[in-house]
């Protein structure tokens, strides 16, 4: 809400308001004290609709390159990002790193093509562009080590850094206006958000070999991280004094324990079957700090809206996963994995003083003199059961003394994590209304003659899951000690978000009914239908990752 | 930018350049054993001795002698002998005793002032020329730059 209210104000200001001789004006500070997610749904949407990923964190661009159809081959150390009983394939101490550059592009519909703003003529929108804004991560920094081997049975033992799972989302936004009369100076609003930080693992692997073919293995993650959220919104009339950019910031930080078990099977040297299962664990999210400072103009007031998100535990539930490999004919791998996690059995529990007291926390300013909705204390987050299907290939193009390249082909059909965001999920409180709930005698009623929005209820996720496919390709190049591989993702989904990263306000996001004359029956019960809903924008987006890694083998080093 | 940071930089730049440039060089058999005075080579002599380094006058060569390696600088080079003076133990494989026995066993003439080796070119068994191991030098250069570029932003993802 904020944001894009402050957005238009600055807009307002800078295009529409000649303003000589400006008063002084004092800052104003705004505590919006500890809140729940309810609260943070209607703040800040876009720290509210966003997945819990632990799919796109898996390691190795030899396994993007596949379509992450990989679990049945993975045998080297970021083997651990996928079946830790992959590491008992090693031979010698073997170092492997990798990292990822993701970035989309989107074509988005449903925005409004035209904002009223009030006393002023209308601003065209020309164009609005969002998207996810490109970032270059790490992956995984893993190793491996045989430890003890006699006759068949083997241990290997391994250690990593990596990604574990992925909160961040960072994303961009730009929009045109023009004077709808063909007047004044174009003006370009961006959001522009910086967002870093995952859930990160480290801890070790341990992985034996029981028998010729058969392993099996388990990594002790040791959860830790954080995410931290910097976005900026600036306005450029093209004409000179341009306000100062309004900036919002959120941290969280993130700790838990999780265990990952799996077992690898070869049978022979054309088959191989895996599984990998992550059982149920709980993280402890803390430091929800969250700000929005902002001005409406040069020389303007500063108003600073403040709060925490109170702390929670936030249980993931478990995640399956199970793959084969068969190797039909020389040179060329066949795979396919499937994996599922009942994310909307997420569960969220407040913990500590918070748990208390967010339900009493002042939040007029987002609901006007009404007075505050308390935030539930079983809070819905918006996550959806995930399953992906995935299938690979992999051909061995050359093969020859200096080195191999092997080529690999992708697809997968994937069910994001979450819920993205909904009309449904909210609805418009209105004075009349709860005026009449609030025991207004039925003569008072006509006082609202016509409606006036006060604010916004949420109501839950209701929204659609996204879902989508994806092509992958890559390649590797292996000499006798480096392997360095390339993958590319192509993954296209639609998914709906508010448009301005607002569900309400007056200008952005408006309800089309404020202001409609209202009529009661003898009851003093309004009889005029009015909207309940604030307006989305759809997003087609396509999203393309480009991963890379090197895997390097130290032939008795230990 | 506070000083231990510095340090911290100063040292990962250090280990960063020690693990890419190691392993850089190669030895290349010559199979004729014909090299150059400006050359890098190293003799294979008899007794599994050998001798590092330019082979010319007044050029500082490292030799070793059954694991023991001397820093020593050449007198003379002629068509029968290569005469080595200045020599300092910087290594000793195994213990004083056997590296002394195996220093009086050698071809070593000692006079009051400066130790002094007589290798006989004669008992050359072999010649390399040390050259620069480009794929090698490729290899640990990628490897280790994208392990430092990787390791970067897993810091700057935590600072």
């Amino acid at each position: 809400m904020s944001r894009s209210l402050f957005r238009f104000l600055l807009a307002l200001t800078a295009v529409v308001a000649a303003t000589p001789g400006r008063a002084q004006f004092e800052s104003i500070e705004i505590d919006a004290g500890r809140f729940g997610f309810d609260t943070l749904a209607r703040l800040a949407p876009n720290l509210y609709y966003r997945p819990f990923d632990m799919l796109g964190t898996r390691p190795d661009a030899r396994a993007l390159g596949m379509g992450s159809a990989y679990i049945a081959m993975a045998d080297d150390p970021m083997a651990i990002g996928w079946t830790p009983s992959g590491i008992a394939m090693l031979e010698d101490f073997t170092l492997a790193v990798d990292g990822l550059n993701r970035s989309s592009s989107d074509t988005a519909t449903g925005f409004p093509r035209v904002l009223q703003i009030p006393q002023s003529p209308e601003l065209a929108i020309s164009s609005y562009d969002s998207r996810l804004k490109s970032q270059t991560l790490y992956g995984s920094i893993a190793a491996g080590v045989p430890l003890i081997q006699r006759g068949s049975l083997k241990f290997v033992g391994g250690f990593s850094w990596r990604r574990y799972a992925d909160v961040a989302r960072a994303e961009e936004t730009v929009q045109d206006f023009l004077l709808d009369q063909g007047g004044g100076f174009p003006v370009t609003v961006a959001d522009d958000s910086k967002e870093r930080g995952s859930v990160e693992a480290f801890g070790p692997t341990l992985a034996l070999q029981v028998a010729p073919g058969i392993s099996v293995g388990g990594t002790a993650n040791f959860l830790t991280g954080r995410s931290r959220l910097t976005a900026s919104t600036r306005v450029n009339t093209g004409g000179g004094g341009s306000p100062p950019p309004s900036t919002e910031r959120f941290t969280q930080k993130y700790d838990g324990f999780s265990m990952d078990l799996g077992a690898t099977v070869r049978l022979g040297d054309r088959l191989r079957l895996a599984g990998r299962l992550t059982p149920e664990y709980t993280l402890d999210v803390t430091g929800g700090s969250y700000e929005v400072v902002s001005s409406t103009g040069v020389g303007t007031s500063t108003i600073r809206v403040f709060g925490t998100l109170s702390g929670y535990e936030l249980t993931i539930p478990s995640l399956l996963s199970l793959g084969a490999a068969i190797k039909p004919i020389d040179r060329l791998w066949l795979t396919a994995d499937y994996v599922s996690q009942k994310m909307g059995d997420t569960g969220v529990v407040y913990t500590g003083a918070a748990a208390q007291s967010f339900q009493d926390v002042d939040v007029n300013w987002l609901t006007f003199e009404n007075g505050p909705i308390p935030d539930a204390p079983g809070p819905e987050v918006p996550y959806a059961d995930l399953t992906q299907l995935s299938f690979g290939a992999e051909y061995v193009l050359f093969d020859k003394s200096w080195g191999k390249i092997p080529v690999r082909f992708g697809y997968r059909s994937t069910e994001l994590p979450y819920l993205a965001a909904d009309s449904l999920d909210y609805s418009y409180r209105y004075a009349h209304v709860e005026a009449a709930e609030d025991g207004l005698p039925v003569d008072e009623l006509s006082a609202f003659a016509v409606a006036q929005t006060i604010g916004v209820r949420y109501n839950g996720p209701n929204g659609q899951q996204p879902d989508g496919t994806g092509y992958s390709f890559g390649a590797s190049f292996e000499t006798d000690r480096v392997t360095y591989d390339l993958g590319v993702d192509v993954f296209s989904y639609e998914e709906t978000e508010f448009y301005g990263d607002s569900v309400w306000d007056a200008i952005f996001n408006p309800n089309p009914d404020e202001g409609r004359r209202i009529l009661y029956d003898d009851k003093g019960t309004p009889i005029t239908p009015l909207g309940q809903h604030p307006n989305v924008v759809s997003l087609d987006r396509t999203v393309t990752t480009i991963r890379f890694s090197a895997t390097y083998n130290f032939p008795g080093l230990f | 930018m506070y000083p231990r940071s510095w340090l911290f930089r100063g040292v990962g730049l250090v280990l960063m350049a020690t693990l890419m440039t190691t392993g850089c060089a190669k030895r290349i058999p010559v199979d004729d054993g014909a090299f150059e005075a400006q050359e890098n080579v190293v003799l294979l002599f008899s007794n599994d001795r050998s001798l590092h380094g330019k082979i010319d006058t007044d050029s500082s060569v490292r030799y070793v002698d059954a694991g023991s390696s001397y820093r020593a600088q050449i007198s003379s080079v002629s068509e029968t002998t290569i005469i080595l003076e200045g020599v300092v133990l910087e290594k000793s494989a195994g213990s004083v005793e056997e590296a002394a026995l195996r220093l009086g066993d050698s071809r070593m003439a000692v006079d009051d002032e400066i130790p002094e080796i007589v290798l006989l070119r004669s008992e050359v068994e072999g010649v390399e020329r040390v050259g620069f191991d480009g794929p090698t030098t490729l290899r640990n250069v990628t490897f280790w730059g994208l392990s430092g570029v990787i390791l970067g932003f897993l810091l700057g993802e935590r600072s």
